[in-house]
């Protein structure tokens, strides 16, 4: 709960004083989907996300605020990095899952989590190798299309998890876990291709 | 922190008299919107460019322009040109710049910040040779506009590094502007063609000057102009084309272009030059090169240069990735820089993005002209709610950890404003002070990437190593530059900067950066795999080290003397480069103290049980 800083009106966590109307400092922990006006699920669109992201950006932006008083540009500026931050989070599956995992209260990448599911790693080894073998173009595509048809399975699985209350939260962390694994391959093959 | 340079003028005014400037290396432009149409501003001769050269006499008389220009050769020593390519450097860095430079520096080591010396006592820094060619055009722009001006869109390369940001607003000070901003010269372009055409799409800017190619992705939608991705090669622009012509012709007159006497050599690049020039309108030329003339036709001329035009497609091929997008995507390919007048380029274009490129705009103007449409948005006829100006960071920014590796807190082709912030711990127990190392780079150890600055948190209260809690903040504003904070956070402890640095990174450094970091990602990745397996290694031996000090006698002399042998084993395998080795024996080590560290174990909680009865527990 929060005050306005200039009318004194209650303004819970608006941008935007109801009251008055003024920009408001960003309170800590504020949901990166309040701050965009985004429902907290996991599956959103690339769309969906970029239309919220513009919307609050020409609000907020310190371009908008170049007549207004020095404390409302600083503001502006601290809720336009807030939403960038927030941008930059949701965007990427991974990171958004991650997000919202840590919301859920969970810690996410710690020791115990490491990936235990030896069919799992033996599968990588097996698929690292041939990574490492493949010289051409031709080699490295079938492995990156067959990393990205894991990795968006996992990413169906995870969505079910946090939209449909599917499954357990053992699974999805170890589901996590593994799309961090999944998505560092994924990066080596782009350097593979950079080489080749 | 600096974040007042956002803003227009006084908040009850108007519409204001504001301008766009294209400060170039070579020629600078101011431009403005009249009416609802950027346009840029003539001088009284009717010319739109203004040479960026400076002549600074000996009664403090200024000349800028093309009488300066004109003047060079019999004035050299006190003539200035293409002060932009040291701006935001350091007087070391500059010496090493170019062996061919004209330039006398001063070793004043007065300050940080490179001069040319002029005359035995006279030296300017390349921000007042930049704040000349200011003035001149604000004084330009101040007649057309018929009064002062109250602000202007500056514009600086993508790659332009947070010491050439403010280097730049620094020169604009000291003409007297008042700085809006400071855009990103591609997205500038973009923001020309957008308005212009008046739809939303996605544009890629393909901006080849003389010595620079930049790549940048942008996205028009819902009135929001946001950059995607940024890229380029700074080695890479015409004067290779000239270069390859010249060496071309040269080898058919039967010389060896590597042998040439410089006159020669320079003979050579200028009709090379001329004939690129004459290809641009006309199917055929002909050539004198090495005595002998050669005709040249378009094709040919295509097929010598095309290893030139070929590096193009890494920097495309990388920005498309960043934004995660397929050439065919793109709505349109909008060309800026001289160079795309080439018919061969705009062919390669053409193949590289499936499509016709854009270039309705004089690519030389399109630049100013973009500025100008930001500048009326920002502070010109009031802020309009159609179109907001989204730019990125362009190199990623990271402070120095354990070892020399760079942890990246704000990645390349991040939108901007961003912030970032990074806890670290101390290493040592009743450590006090940390010292930070901020660094911009795409490489992953610190001596790869360039340094930016340095500064230290002192007073952290004494605790055991590993308990404090340093975090580092990182913030980006609208225009690119860098404020750096750190506190500790159990007692807060605080210490704040704001990185005005030596020196900057120049464009080939940054080029180089970010090339490397694809060559060597490889050597990278093995390089901070040896840091970190050495670091741990350091860790088990020093805690080690110091247990059997305190606990020897916990230890029959066999047990003892295998442990030592551990410690040697892996004190010999951390000279050595393997990190396999290093990590193998650590793991060795770690077994072999398992049962020494149980036995500590036991010791001290019967040490911590000792006179405390059972119901205290």
């Amino acid at each position: 709960m929060a005050d306005c800083w200039t009318c004194g009106a209650e303004r819970d966590r608006a941008t935007f004083c109801p009251t008055c109307g003024v920009i408001q400092p960003v309170i800590k922990n504020t949901s990166f989907y309040d701050s965009l006006g985004l429902e907290p699920l996991m599956r959103l669109t690339r769309n969906q996300l970029e239309k919220a992201y513009r919307a609050q950006a020409q609000k907020v932006h310190p371009d908008r605020f170049g007549r207004e008083s020095r404390m409302e540009r600083r503001l502006a500026l601290e809720q336009t990095t807030h939403i960038n931050d927030a941008y930059q989070t949701l965007k990427k599956p991974r990171k958004r899952a991650e997000y919202l995992m840590k919301r859920a209260g969970h810690e996410v990448g710690t020791e115990e989590q490491r990936v235990k599911d030896m069919d799992f790693l033996m599968e990588m080894m097996t698929l690292r190798e041939t990574l490492e073998e493949a010289t051409t173009h031709e080699q490295i595509e079938p492995i990156e299309e067959q990393i990205q048809a894991r990795f968006d399975n996992h990413i169906e699985r995870l969505e079910c998890f946090f939209d449909d209350k599917k499954g357990s939260e053992d699974e999805a962390l170890a589901c996590l876990e593994q799309l961090r694994f999944l998505e560092r391959f994924l990066d080596e093959v782009e350097h593979k291709f950079d080489t080749y | 922190m600096g974040l007042l340079q956002i803003g227009g003028g006084p908040k009850e005014k108007c519409a204001g008299r504001v301008v766009g400037i294209d400060l170039g290396t070579t020629y600078s432009l101011v431009a403005t919107v009249k009416e609802g149409n950027p346009l840029v501003i003539h001088d009284d001769e009717g010319r739109a460019s203004l040479p960026s050269v400076v002549y600074f006499g000996p009664d403090n008389q200024v000349e800028v322009g093309e009488q300066a220009r004109s003047q060079a050769a019999n004035r050299s020593g006190r003539t200035i040109a293409s002060a932009k390519r040291f701006m935001g450097r350091g007087q070391q860095e500059s010496q090493s710049i170019d062996e061919l430079s004209p330039y006398q520096f001063a070793t004043d080591n007065e300050g940080p910040v490179v001069k040319f010396q002029i005359a035995k006592d006279q030296a300017v820094t390349p921000m007042e040779v930049g704040a000349e060619v200011l003035k001149a055009l604000k004084m330009r722009a101040e007649i057309e506009l018929d009064g002062e001006l109250d602000g202007a869109v500056i514009t600086v390369p993508a790659y332009f590094d947070d010491a050439q940001r403010q280097a730049t607003r620094d020169a604009a000070r000291l003409a007297g502007l008042n700085v809006l901003r400071l855009l990103n010269e591609p997205t500038s372009a973009a923001l020309a063609y957008g308005l212009d055409k008046n739809k939303d799409g996605i544009f890629a800017v393909f901006d080849m000057g003389g010595g620079t190619f930049d790549i940048s992705i942008l996205k028009l939608e819902d009135g929001v102009f946001q950059v995607l991705s940024t890229g380029g090669d700074s080695r890479l622009g015409g004067d290779d084309f000239d270069r390859a012509v010249a060496e071309h012709f040269l080898s058919e007159s039967g010389q060896d272009p590597k042998s040439t006497d410089s006159a020669t050599a320079a003979r050579s690049l200028h009709e090379s030059r001329l004939a690129k020039e004459r290809l641009t309108t006309s199917p055929s030329t002909t050539i004198t090169i090495g005595g002998q003339e050669f005709s040249l036709s378009q094709e040919q001329f295509a097929e010598i240069i095309q290893p030139v035009l070929d590096r193009v497609r890494g920097p495309v091929r990388r920005a498309l990735k960043d934004a995660e997008l397929r050439a065919k995507e793109l709505d349109g390919v909008v060309l800026v820089g001289g160079s795309t007048r080439v018919l061969a380029v705009r062919q390669y274009v053409r193949e590289v993005f499936g499509q016709e490129p854009l270039a309705d705009i004089d690519p030389d103007k399109v630049v100013a002209l973009g500025a100008a449409v930001q500048a009326d948005m920002l502070g010109g006829s009031g802020p309009r709610d159609d179109v907001l100006l989204l730019d990125v960071l362009p190199l990623s920014l990271g402070i120095e950890t354990m070892g020399g590796v760079v942890e990246k807190l704000l990645h390349r082709n991040q939108t901007i404003p961003a912030s970032a912030g990074q806890e670290f711990t101390t290493y040592a127990d009743n450590q006090t002070g940390m010292d930070f190392h901020i660094v911009q780079g795409e490489r992953e150890t610190v001596a790869a990437c360039r340094s930016l600055a340095r500064f230290k948190l002192s007073g952290i209260p004494p605790m055991g190593a590993g308990m404090a809690r340093v975090k580092v903040l990182f913030n980006v504003d609208a225009d690119g530059i860098l404020h750096v904070s750190a506190e500790e956070e159990t007692t807060n402890t605080r210490s704040a900067i704001e990185v005005k640095p030596s020196y900057g990174l120049d464009d080939d450094t940054i080029e180089n950066m970010i090339l490397e970091s694809i060559e060597n990602a490889r050597t990278d990745v093995s390089e901070r795999m040896l840091i970190e397996k050495r670091v741990d290694a350091d860790r088990i031996l020093l805690a080690l080290k110091a247990a059997l000090k305190q606990d020897e006698d916990l230890l029959t002399s066999d047990e003892r003397a295998e442990l030592e042998e551990g410690i040697a084993a892996l004190e010999e395998a951390k000279q050595n480069t393997n990190h396999r080795l290093i990590e193998q024996r650590t793991e060795q080590l770690d077994k072999l103290s398992v049962e020494f560290a149980a036995r500590r174990m036991d010791r001290s909680i019967n040490d911590a049980l000792s006179g405390k009865q059972v119901k205290q527990l």
